[in-house]
């Protein structure tokens, strides 16, 4: 069996640091990308089996965008590709809720179609346990 | 009276006389018909030689007079910038009814002129430098001068003076054909002063009485000298009163005092009255502006304290990403991930570790601090179920709760109706009350979360059977950043800002945060929320 392979959107890389060791210390094998746009260059060609992202990445909605950007690209694969949010919010409630776009990609107050939330700072073992429940849930589907 | 107005300068003695105009109008038709059925009284019952044409004569030219003058006291124009379309048009009948008022407007120049004349002949104020009088000088009273619609009063005044000369000469007059200085009559030109004290100057109001004893004096003595005809009141003897020098000259003494003590008094009084209402006047407008003042002040300030607010969430927010990243940093190292650690290192990383969670901590207080404070114009208001809330936040901190050996109990009344408020706010203000209970509350105690609705009302509370709070305390503890002595003992992590988020969050949805302690039994915070009322910004 090939190892799960993890990416990691996130515009801070001392965090994209961390996060890549404390997946690989899991058995993970981890690709980064500092930005949504590299983050779905990086979804297409190395088609991950989870994506880490940084919700308030540098515009504070790009995380947002980088969701329905990704949901909407053809193929199965990306409208499965399971997604945990990494957010400093502290506040899933905020989250629930879009901010306004004109772009018409998404309506407000739509839920945001991803399978986990995680607050920043967050435990190495608390992220390892969030990861393989997310995974193990997106494998019995 | 007069419209209540914050503006100054506006005195109530101003609009009121303004509307005394038309009362002396009023005044003048009893008057008319109290002299009507004198007379014919007089003439026929106590058969009296009254002489019924000039009298009547007088009557009807005042009673003209009084029509005359109810063409022009039309109630006050409207103040300058109304719509002049609510104006009435000017028709033909009106143009009619207009030439009696430039008839009047023609006397009321006429007897402005000698009242100028008469005021200024008495010279010097006193005080300050000789200067001509303004007829507003001479005829509106000192306490009125520079009041709002000063042209008005003028004209009232103007109005006023102008009546009463003439209502005077029409007295003179009557007396001459009934009797002259033997008629008692003669001493009813001292209401005349009276109104004159009331309306006009005191300066004025002496010239009327002047005029009132002139007139009446000339007609005494002209009458004892024959220089005018006598119309006998009765027979004789009485009848031949007014050929007695003696008897005419004490009528006139005696009036002559009555009138000028009278103006004396009621001119003083009169004064007094206006400058009390003057000064009330000016006390209320000031009143009004200070009150102005603060509510601009108090505007001010809050929004000198959201700024502050906002510039606090911005500093928050920016500290909490890199404060994130070193904690997880410090995690990975602090685990193992990179590396094992020598003791003493592992010792450090793990102090620097606590303490950039204390930080972390005191960033995301900050936070909700601000949030809260912000009000809604940060937040998107929803429906809330506060039950739902408090059953979740229960599942979450069961474990804590396990760790600390305390029971943790909710206790939710069915059928609790929705709430709608910021969901994350309430969710802050419940986490913080039901955190502090556990934190405070010792092995074996037992903290309950109550929810009900109560009146219009939801009502939270949470109770603790822990260490309790000082009395000395309780009125502190919802300040920022206090932290009563035995909480800062028991736990030395804290921020402080708990409860000023709690107090925060209940007073932007309307609602009020109570607390009930006794140290060593437990303590009660209870949390009203008005179910209709929405946050407030």
């Amino acid at each position: 069996m090939t190892s799960v392979r993890i990416l990691v959107v996130d515009d801070d890389r001392d965090l994209v640091e961390t996060l890549r060791i404390v997946l690989e210390s899991g058995g993970y094998e981890v690709a980064a990308a500092h930005d949504a746009e590299a983050g779905l260059d990086s979804v297409r060609s190395e088609r991950p089996d989870l994506i880490l992202l940084d919700v308030m990445m540098p515009d504070a909605t790009e995380g947002f965008h980088f969701v329905w950007r990704l949901r909407k690209l053809e193929g199965e694969y990306f409208q499965h590709v399971p997604v945990i949010v990494l957010t400093a919010i502290h506040d899933r409630t905020e989250l629930r809720f879009y901010p306004d776009s004109g772009d018409g990609t998404y309506r407000a107050g739509e839920y945001l179609p991803v399978q986990d939330f995680i607050d920043k700072p967050v435990d190495p073992s608390a992220l390892l346990e969030r990861v393989e429940k997310v995974l193990s849930a997106s494998r019995t589907k | 009276m007069a419209v209540p107005s914050d503006r100054p300068g506006t005195l109530p003695a101003a609009a009121e006389l303004v509307e005394r105009i038309s009362w002396l109008v009023t005044l003048r038709w009893l008057a008319i018909a109290g002299v009507i059925c004198a007379a014919t009284c007089a003439s026929v019952l106590l058969r009296m030689p009254l002489a019924p044409l000039p009298i009547v004569a007088v009557m009807a030219a005042l009673a003209l007079y009084n029509l005359l003058l109810a063409t022009v006291n039309r109630p006050l124009p409207p103040p300058p910038g109304t719509d002049a379309a609510s104006r009435p048009p000017a028709t033909a009948a009106l143009r009619v009814a207009e030439a009696p008022a430039q008839l009047l407007k023609v006397w009321l120049a006429i007897e402005n002129l000698a009242f100028l004349l008469a005021g200024a002949l008495r010279g010097r104020d006193g005080t300050g430098p000789w200067r001509w009088r303004t007829l507003a000088d001479v005829l509106v009273p000192r306490e009125l001068w520079g009041v709002e619609r000063e042209g008005e009063v003028l004209r009232a005044a103007t109005l006023a003076s102008a009546q009463i000369t003439v209502d005077l000469v029409a007295l003179a007059a009557l007396l001459h054909f009934s009797g002259g200085v033997e008629n008692p009559f003669i001493f009813y030109s001292v209401f005349h002063v009276v109104i004159a004290s009331v309306l006009l100057s005191r300066r004025a109001t002496y010239l009327e009485a002047t005029l009132g004893f002139s007139l009446i004096a000339s007609v005494g003595v002209g009458e004892l000298y024959g220089v005018l005809a006598h119309y006998p009141l009765g027979a004789e003897p009485v009848a031949a009163a007014y050929r007695s020098a003696t008897f005419v000259a004490s009528q006139l003494l005696v009036l002559g005092s009555t009138l000028f003590l009278t103006a004396y008094m009621a001119t003083s009084i009169a004064a007094g009255q206006r400058s009390y209402e003057r000064e009330a006047a000016r006390l209320a407008s000031e009143v009004a502006r200070k009150a102005r003042q603060l509510e601009t002040s108090n505007a001010m300030l809050r929004e000198a304290e959201r700024a502050k607010s906002q510039y606090m969430r911005k500093v928050a927010h920016e500290l909490k990403a890199p404060l994130a990243a070193v904690q997880m940093l410090l995690r990975v190292v602090l685990d193992g991930l990179a590396g094992d650690l020598p003791g003493k290192s592992r010792d450090l990383v793990a102090r620097a570790e606590r303490r950039t969670r204390e930080l972390s901590r005191l960033t995301q207080d900050l936070l909700a601090l601000s949030r809260a404070r912000e009000g809604t114009t940060a937040v998107e208001l929803v429906p809330c179920d506060l039950g739902g809330l408090v059953a979740e936040l229960v599942s979450e901190m069961h474990g804590q709760a396990t760790q600390a050996g305390v029971t943790l109990a909710a206790e939710v009344t069915p059928g609790t109706p929705p709430l709608r408020g910021d969901a994350t706010g309430l969710r802050q203000l419940v986490g913080n009350l039901v955190g502090n209970a556990l934190r405070y509350t010792p092995e074996g105690g037992r903290v309950v979360i109550r929810v009900a609705p109560v009146a219009a009302a939801l009502r939270l509370e949470v109770e603790d059977t822990g260490i309790g709070i000082q009395a000395a305390d309780l009125p502190r503890i919802f300040e920022e950043f206090y932290r009563a002595a035995n909480a800062r003992s028991r736990s030395p992590e804290g921020t402080g800002l708990g409860l000023a988020i709690v107090r925060t969050v209940a007073e932007r949805h309307g609602g009020t945060v109570a607390v009930a302690s006794e140290v060593g039994r437990g303590t009660r915070f209870t949390v009203d929320l008005p179910i209709e009322r929405t946050a407030r910004a």
